[in-house]
């Protein structure tokens, strides 16, 4: 219950509630409308807007060009085969980047695998976020198959990956297991040792 | 006259920040001619195809967007993602303009966040409150990495912003413990509970990747007053499993400033000596992991109260021949601790179970006074009693995703507690027989009448959902339950949708309902005096009183209750090129059962007030009392611009730049009813010309910043340009007065000596700009030349220029 007053009246018989509310809800219909047509008209991946991904994106094969190994690339491939273990944060984006790009001379291939068991033969494996368990099987199957892990999680390369990279206040962020790295028969270029942390202490 | 809510000033915002879009747009193409920009199809790929080339080293130098995680519990999410809006002051912007604490240096780059420096008001000299959107500090939700931080124990009652009000002390956190903050623009109470109303600060400590780092700081005002120094160290280190322990020690002391127009008062900052101590630490095992953080902060202050003539009758000319300066210099300290742990479990679900204490002890000490009552022999130093806050918070939430939808369910139990503790009796007394003044001259101490022990638990149940039903189209959804011992259940809601038209094109709304609880303090809060004429045979009360006391009772207080509140945001992004997003956000805010301080009810102040009303005040030996209540309804209508601009030029230059305005206004919409037994209307009970002046003009119409960092090799240069816009207050006179728009500048020049060490030199406010004055008056206090020649509400402070050094070490 309210009662009018001076100050009310003057407010309320400038502009009342009701009409002002009415007018912020009527830009509502026109939106409904639009995201309607938008649900309907929607291509089945849209690109994101996020410089972050964007990065990752470049690292990976940027990361892996600065890798040599006796049976690294795999010498069997036509290509250099990149597969993105599921959860895959890049959508197209990988695709769309490499679709033009070669490393170690090589053509660059993008896979998406669900699971381990469809990963096939691939040169670099990488792993964004999921269970610790998850990654630990992707990293001893790495190890075992003698392919390069690049993570994007932190704790990724204690975990026993060979590459981790993550953003610290917005800035890009590399840690190697040398270790790990060296055991798999993969050297890693002095110019990328140079500028990523280096763990020394050894993974699973 | 009615004003149009698009005016001139609004048009010039535009102005000023299409240039910046148009230069944005214009460099971004020159840089890719031959791959031309679509405005609304994004350039993703080009974007990234022009960082694939370049050295390793400069894309390790690269900064992304920022991302904030307030807002959803899906994640870090950017600008161009979010349903609402959001902005994101990084520790860098909050380390260049000059600023040695989190809620100035917000002041200044924040446009929206208001803090005045009020001064001679009592123990809110010490912690000025803050606001967002010009609403009141107490309906801001502070947090602390998503955890609840707790607000002060201070009630602002003194003619300030915010008074009647209890806020957060933001000072209480080092600005160098600061990794980011996150400020939500709309309403949040359906996902975070009580107090989200304006919106919702959540600041990120340092956290995982950090260095060990030293910082000093030194400056003063242009007239050499104001003398700042601070340094602090931050320890980092790393824990197994990318974990990590920082904890950082920080001291920092300000001298007062003055500008008092008179010799013999001061009026400017309060001097102010803070320890601070930060602990960040995350402890990871597989995929659940165990956190700490705490801040403790320690601050004793010390500012005026007006000085006390040798002739006046509070003076008591034994001890003080000369007259007075009464010096509050209150103790205060701030805990906040919140350990918890988090993780992901073998089925999918993400959970958080956290408990979260912040305690607040304001001690009031008083010293350079008397108690005029108690003569000659009158102490000068008085303990005038203290006042707590105790927050306890237990939060357990668990969320599952289902292909492309999010589902988190939550718990929340919380404690609170409000303590007065009566300061000695010397601080309230008022001596037998004496006609003189009592209590602690400049502030006298709370009375064991005054003392309380109050507590609130509330239990809240909560919902948060986020689906993306296509790459284009999204919706969040929440709902939260929440039950208090003080009052009944209440239910919001929130439902946001984003919309995305092109690839670089983003439309967003939100509706959602939210509440904000009477704090501990304006239901409990209860400071009264006393006073004996030389006539009268007993003594004689005053002040205010706490809703559930008797005599306030008696006068038609009832129990506080809830503000609630219903929120509307319709708004754009715009992401035409990379490193370039623009926004537009009109919101509307619409809060019923504000809660204010009634006027003195008084016969002599309330000419209409009923003769059952003074017949009660004079049973009970009142002059006059005040007290809390649900009094009106207020709506909120405004609009925000934002722009954010990264630019490398071919010479390895780069350029940030951040645009933001806001523009509002609050209009009072509805006034509840009055009492019956005053028989005088709300309107007179509580909307005298200040306090309607205060609700509706008293914070800027309007604000802009352009926050701009050019860096070269070892050189940076931080501009910080902003328009604090007019606002109006009240003389003594209850006249109103307004107060033009202010422009101010803060300039910096850092150098990197080498890797390590960095050095600065700057100027808060380069141009030295000032508020207006009062101009010239009649009145004693208010006026050019006067004890008190600027406003309280002065958005900019009154120092003028402070010019300053700092410098960072990385080890």
């Amino acid at each position: 219950m309210y009662t009018a007053s001076a100050v009310v009246a003057d407010h309320a018989a400038r502009r009342g509630p009701g009409p002002v509310l009415r007018r912020y809800l009527s830009a509502l219909p026109a939106l409904i409308a639009a995201t309607v047509l938008g649900i309907i008209s929607a291509p089945a991946a849209a690109q994101v807007h996020d410089e972050e991904l964007m990065l990752q994106a470049v690292f990976i094969g940027r990361l892996a060009s600065y890798v040599e190994g006796s049976n690294w690339p795999v010498s069997t491939h036509e290509n250099f085969v990149i597969t993105v273990l599921r959860p895959d944060p890049f959508g197209e984006l990988l695709d769309t980047l490499y679709r033009d790009k070669r490393i170690h001379g090589k053509p660059v291939e993008i896979r998406h695998a669900a699971s381990l068991e469809r990963l096939g033969s691939t040169d670099v494996l990488v792993v964004g976020a999921g269970t610790y368990r998850a990654r630990h099987e992707a990293i001893t199957y790495a190890q075992q198959n003698g392919i390069l892990t690049i993570g994007l999680v932190p704790g990724f390369a204690a975990q026993g990956g060979i590459m981790q990279l993550n953003f610290v206040e917005q800035k890009a962020r590399i840690t190697i297991n040398h270790e790990i790295a060296l055991r798999n028969g993969l050297k890693i270029g002095a110019p990328l040792l140079s500028i990523a942390k280096v763990l020394r202490k050894e993974g699973p | 006259m009615k004003r149009s809510f698009i005016p001139g000033k609004l048009c010039a915002a535009v102005l000023l920040l299409l240039p910046a879009v148009s230069v944005a747009i214009s460099t971004a193409r020159a840089a890719d001619a031959n791959n031309p920009v679509d405005l609304f199809a994004g350039d993703t790929r080009l974007a990234a195809n022009g960082y694939f080339d370049r050295p390793l080293e400069e894309l390790l130098q690269l900064e992304t967007q920022t991302k904030a995680f307030v807002g959803s519990r899906a994640g870090p999410h950017n600008a161009f993602d979010a349903a609402v809006p959001v902005d994101v002051i990084t520790a860098e912007q909050l380390q260049s303009v000059g600023q040695v604490d989190l809620p100035r240096a917000l002041s200044v780059l924040l446009p929206g966040f208001n803090m005045p420096r009020p001064s001679i008001t009592d123990a809110t000299d010490h912690a000025p409150p803050f606001t967002l959107r010009g609403l009141s500090p107490d309906q801001v939700l502070v947090l602390i990495n998503g955890k609840r931080l707790h607000q002060g124990s201070l009630l602002h009652n003194n003619g300030t912003v915010g008074r009647g009000s209890s806020s957060v002390d933001l000072a209480m956190i080092p600005l160098a413990a600061v990794e980011r903050v996150e400020v939500l623009r709309d309403g949040a109470a359906a996902q975070y509970g009580s107090d989200a109303i304006a919106g919702i600060i959540n600041v990120v400590l340092k956290g995982y990747g950090q260095a060990n780092q030293a910082y000093a700081h030194y400056g003063h005002t242009r007239v050499g007053d104001g003398l700042t120094r601070q340094a602090g160290v931050l320890g980092a280190l790393s824990l197994p499993n990318d974990g990590y322990f920082n904890l950082l020690a920080e001291v920092r002391a300000r001298e007062a400033t003055n500008r008092a127009g008179d010799a013999v008062n001061q009026f400017g900052d309060a001097k102010a000596q803070n320890q601070s101590l930060m602990l960040n630490a995350e402890l990871p095992q597989a995929d659940q992991s165990l956190y700490l953080r705490s801040l403790y902060n320690r601050r004793h202050g010390e500012a005026a109260a007006f000085f006390r003539p040798p002739g006046d009758a509070r003076n008591v000319p034994a001890i003080y021949p000369q007259g007075f300066l009464p010096k509050l210099a209150p103790h205060i300290n701030d805990l906040f601790v919140t350990a918890g742990g988090r993780g992901l479990l073998a089925n999918g679900v993400r959970w958080d179970v956290s408990y979260t204490r912040g305690q607040n002890r304001f001690h009031y000490l008083v010293r350079d006074t008397l108690n005029a009552s108690l003569g000659a022999v009158s102490p000068t130093r008085f303990d005038s009693g203290t006042t707590r806050y105790i927050e306890d918070v237990f939060n357990a939430s668990f969320g599952q995703s289902w292909n492309d939808m999010l589902i988190t369910l939550g718990y929340e139990w919380r404690q609170e507690r409000y303590q007065i503790e009566a300061g000695e009796p010397a601080a309230y007394l008022l001596a037998p027989g004496s006609d003189k003044a009592y209590g602690a001259q400049g502030f006298p101490g709370f009375t064991p009448e005054n003392a309380v022990s109050a507590r609130r638990r509330s239990e809240s149940l909560f919902v948060d959902m986020k689906h993306e039903l296509s790459p284009r189209f999204g919706y969040d959804l929440a709902a939260r339950l929440e039950d208090s011992s003080d009052f009944s259940a209440k239910l919001n809601g929130k439902l946001a949708v984003r919309y995305r038209p092109a690839e670089s094109w983003l439309l967003r709304t939100s509706l959602s309902s939210g509440f904000r609880a009477p704090s501990l303090s304006q239901a409990n809060f209860s400071y009264t005096g006393s006073y004996r004429n030389t006539t009268d045979a007993t003594t004689s009360f005053w002040g205010n009183y706490a809703v559930d006391h008797p005599l306030a009772q008696a006068l038609g207080a009832s129990a506080l209750q809830p503000e609630t509140s219903l929120h509307y945001t319709l708004g754009t992004v715009w992401q035409p090129v990379a490193h370039l997003d623009a926004s537009v956000d009109g919101f509307m805010t619409e809060i019923r059962n504000r809660i204010l301080t009634t006027g003195f009810i008084s016969a002599d102040s309330l000419t209409a007030l009923s003769p059952q009303a003074i017949a009660i005040l004079a049973d009970n030996n009142v002059e006059g009392a005040t007290y809390f209540t649900n009094g009106i309804n207020t709506r909120t209508l405004g609009l925000d611009l934002r722009l954010n601009y990264r630019h490398e030029f071919a010479n390895g230059g780069q350029l940030k730049l951040t645009g933001s305005y806001q523009r509002r206004r609050t209009r009072i919409s509805g006034v509840n009813a009055a009492p019956g037994v005053l028989g005088v209307s709300m309107v007179d009970l509580l909307l005298d010309a200040n306090t309607r002046h205060v609700i509706t003009e008293g914070q800027p119409r309007d604000d802009f910043g352009l926050w701009s960092r050019y860096s070269k090799g070892r050189h940076a240069l931080v501009a910080n340009l902003r328009r604090y816009g007019p606002y109006a207050s009240t003389n003594n006179l209850q006249q109103r007065v307004s107060f033009a728009a202010q422009w101010t500048l803060d300039a910096e020049w850092a150098y990197a000596v080498n890797p390590s060490l960095t050095l600065a030199i700057g100027a808060s406010n380069l141009t030295s700009s000032k508020p207006a004055s009062w101009g010239l008056t009649t009145d004693s206090v208010f006026g050019q030349g006067k004890t008190i020649p600027y406003s309280q509400y002065a958005p900019l402070g009154y120092n003028g220029a402070y010019y300053y050094l700092r410098a960072n070490l990385h080890f």
